[in-house]
This record gives structure tokens, sequence and C-alpha cells, in this order.
């Protein structure tokens, strides 16, 4: 073995740790013992490696501590490894629900609400009427005028968002005459602002449209 | 230490006795023997009656049988006499225990305890160091030099490869030597026995 060698494969490192097998802790004592360079770097490596342990031996306590702090950072950022943060989010994300259900949700239903009685009329020349929704109750309520040419037993109400979609679909519960006011409570977060049209057809006949309504949500 | 080279030169003052040269040659190869001695013999009185037959065995070969042929290889012919010594010592007794080839390093609770390498103000200079490095590295040390532990559980315990821990090693005990070294401890020197 030369000490080129010896520098590039890292040998007084691997012959301080014990790492080299037999025949090539053999072959670099026998370099070791003529080269100055390799001597002084295992020598003063075993002095170094011979102090650090006894520093380690003389104090216990700090290396304990060292050892601790290092647990406990590992324990903090095992926090974040993928079988320990999908539970984690997961029951973060539960208690996020329970609040908000708890302390937001549940307590604006029970509170005692007068309901509006201005009544929407069918689509007119007139200009569709504009409805101010309170976004921090989780219901409005809405009511529409219903004068059906016939009385059905059931019918349905379906309100779309104008030029998209349907946004609800719902039963009128059952009639007994053909003219009434529908009252409804309907949920605040399905109607963002925009401008709504409400379809309401006998429930056993879904293709015959019975009256258009037109309102506006802001 | 300061570093002198092997030559003739040497080889003569040493042959004929000249305290300087032998105290070098006591310092240098006895701390290198030590090292070599102490990773294959469990005893460190077994350790020192190695070295020291070494030591007596060169000198004897320099003083009484004609010297050396090859005064540049030196090392090499300590190194040799050496590795007789060892052989001798497994084969002679049954109470030395040779180690086998693949045997983990034994735990000598203390090997550095009654080391000569130790020193306060080597052990200051390396607590500085300590101080000063990460937490990991800390830790890395303290497995690998007091706990005695696997080197392969060690790389498991902090995910790295064995080339890696080496490397982290390296960096560290280079931090040491330069601390200690700034510490300007001399070195130890040995004592040559049968003079």
């Amino acid at each position: 073995m030369d000490h080129k060698l010896a520098e590039e494969t890292g040998t007084v490192e691997r012959y301080l740790l014990n790492e080299l097998p037999p025949d090539q802790r053999l072959a670099f004592e026998e370099h070791l013992f003529d080269c100055p360079i390799c001597g002084d770097l295992v020598r003063s490596g075993a002095i170094s490696i011979d102090n650090l342990k006894e520093v380690f031996r003389d104090e216990p306590d700090k290396a304990i501590a060292a050892e601790a702090r290092e647990a406990k950072r590992w324990n903090w950022t095992a926090w974040f490894r993928l079988p320990n943060l999908v539970p984690s989010l997961a029951a973060a994300a539960l208690a996020v629900v329970l609040c908000y259900q708890n302390f937001v949700y549940i307590p604006s239903l029970e509170r005692p609400e007068v309901l509006t009685d201005n009544v929407i009329a069918p689509v007119t020349r007139s200009e569709a009427p504009v409805i101010t929704v309170n976004r921090a109750h989780p219901l409005f309520n809405l009511n529409f005028a219903v004068d059906s040419p016939r009385v059905y037993p059931l019918y349905t109400c379906e309100f779309q968002l104008e030029g998209q979609r349907t946004v609800l679909k719902m039963d009128s519960g059952p009639r007994q005459f053909a003219s009434f006011t529908l009252n409804l409570l309907l949920p605040a977060k399905l109607f963002p602002a925009g401008h709504y049209v409400m379809i309401v057809r006998p429930k056993t006949e879904p293709e015959t449209e019975i009256q258009r309504y037109e309102f506006t949500i802001q | 230490m300061e570093r002198q080279a092997f030559d003739q030169e040497y080889v003569a003052r040493l042959t004929r006795g000249d305290a300087e040269t032998e105290r070098h040659f006591a310092s240098y190869f006895g701390d290198l023997l030590l090292i070599k001695l102490r990773a294959r013999i469990r005893s460190p009185q077994l350790v020192e009656d190695a070295r020291q037959e070494t030591f007596l065995r060169v000198l004897n070969v320099l003083r009484n049988k004609g010297g050396i042929e090859h005064p540049e290889r030196l090392g090499a012919f300590v190194n040799s006499v050496c590795e007789n010594v060892l052989c001798e010592f497994f084969r002679s007794d049954s109470r030395f225990q040779q180690l086998p080839e693949n045997a983990a390093e034994p735990v000598d609770e203390d090997a550095s305890a009654d080391s000569s390498f130790v020193t306060a103000e080597r052990k200051a200079a390396v607590r500085d160091v300590l101080a000063k490095l990460a937490d990991t590295d800390r830790q890395i040390l303290h497995m690998l030099f007091l706990e005695d532990r696997d080197k392969d559980e060690v790389c498991q315990y902090f995910r790295i490869d064995r080339d890696y821990l080496r490397v982290r090693v390296h960096r560290a005990l280079a931090r040491c030597r330069t601390a200690i070294q700034k510490s300007k401890q001399p070195l130890p020197v040995a004592n040559i026995a049968g003079r």
C-alpha cells in the first residue's frame, strides 16, 4: 500500500474504526510504520479518540442530555412522517368540524328569528326582487305565491342559478289547494350571490311547468 | 513531535545510544505500537509487555546483531518485529486469547483511562470541539467510541450509510486533531526497557 492509495481510500479512519479486513490491516500497518504522514494521522486520531472517550466518561450527564435532546428532536419530527401525519390531520380536521358545529352552526339554528313575509310572485315583466341573505345564518327563508291550474297533491321546486346549474331540488310537501303560499327555509351555503330561477312542477308530471319565479340573491 | 527521517544516520544514532534519538524512537514507534497492539490484545499489561519486547528486539538487532540492511525501512522492520512478538505471544501461552480475525473489537473499559494519550489539556481541547459540534455528530461519536455500538446500528439509527458515517467521524476527528495540536500538549514519551 502506498500513501496516495491510503489517502484516497480513507484508510486512516477505517483503521482507527477497526474497519479494515485483516489483509488490508496488515498492509496498512506495514505502510504506516514507514510513512510519517500516515503515522502522524493515526497517532493524532488515536489521541483524539482516547480523549473523546474520557470526556464522554467524565461527563455522562451532558452526553445523556445531548442524547435526550436528540431523541426529543426525533420525536418532534416523527409527527411529520406519513403514518403519524394522516391520523393526526384527521383528528385535527374532526376537531375543527366539531368546534364549528358546536360553536357556530348549532347556536345559529337555535337562535329565535322572525321570518320575512315578502312573497315572490311568478315571473312578470317587472324587475326580479332582490333578496339579501344574512350569511352568518345557515338558513334563510323565501316565500312563493303558487297558483296552479289545478290541484296536485305534491309539487317539486327546482332552483337554478341562472345560466348554470340546478342548485337545489325539493318537494313542496302535501298540498290541499291549487293556490297557496310556499314558505321555504333554504340553506344559505347553497345559494351564492346571483340571479336565480325557481320552477314549480307537479311531482307526478315532471315535464309540466306550473310556474316560474325569478329573484336575485345578494 | 518533530518529524525525523528514518535514514542511515538516524539508525546509526539509535545504535550508538544517542539519548535524543532514543527518545524520539520510543515516542514515535511507542505510540504506533500501542495503537497496533491494543487492537489485538485485550490486557493493557500484555500490550505493554509486547511493546517493550518489540523495542528490546529491535535494539538488540541494531546493537548486537549487525543492524538492518535497509535503514530507510526502519518502520517496516519495527512492525515486522512486533508481528513476530504478537505471534509468539498468541502461541506461547493459553493465557493469551488471540482474537479471531473477524471478531468484533473488544470492549475495554479502561483502555483509554490508562492511556498516556489522555491529558487534561487535550481533554479540554476535545471538550471545546464537542461543545461546537452538532448534536448528531456528538451523539455519533458517543455511540461509536463510548457505547461501542455496532456501526451498522449507528448508521440505521441516523439513516446514513457507512461512507457518510466515516466522513462525519473524519470531520470530527480532524477538528479534534487541530484543537489538540493548538493546545501544544507535548506527546508522551515511552520508556524503552532493557537500556
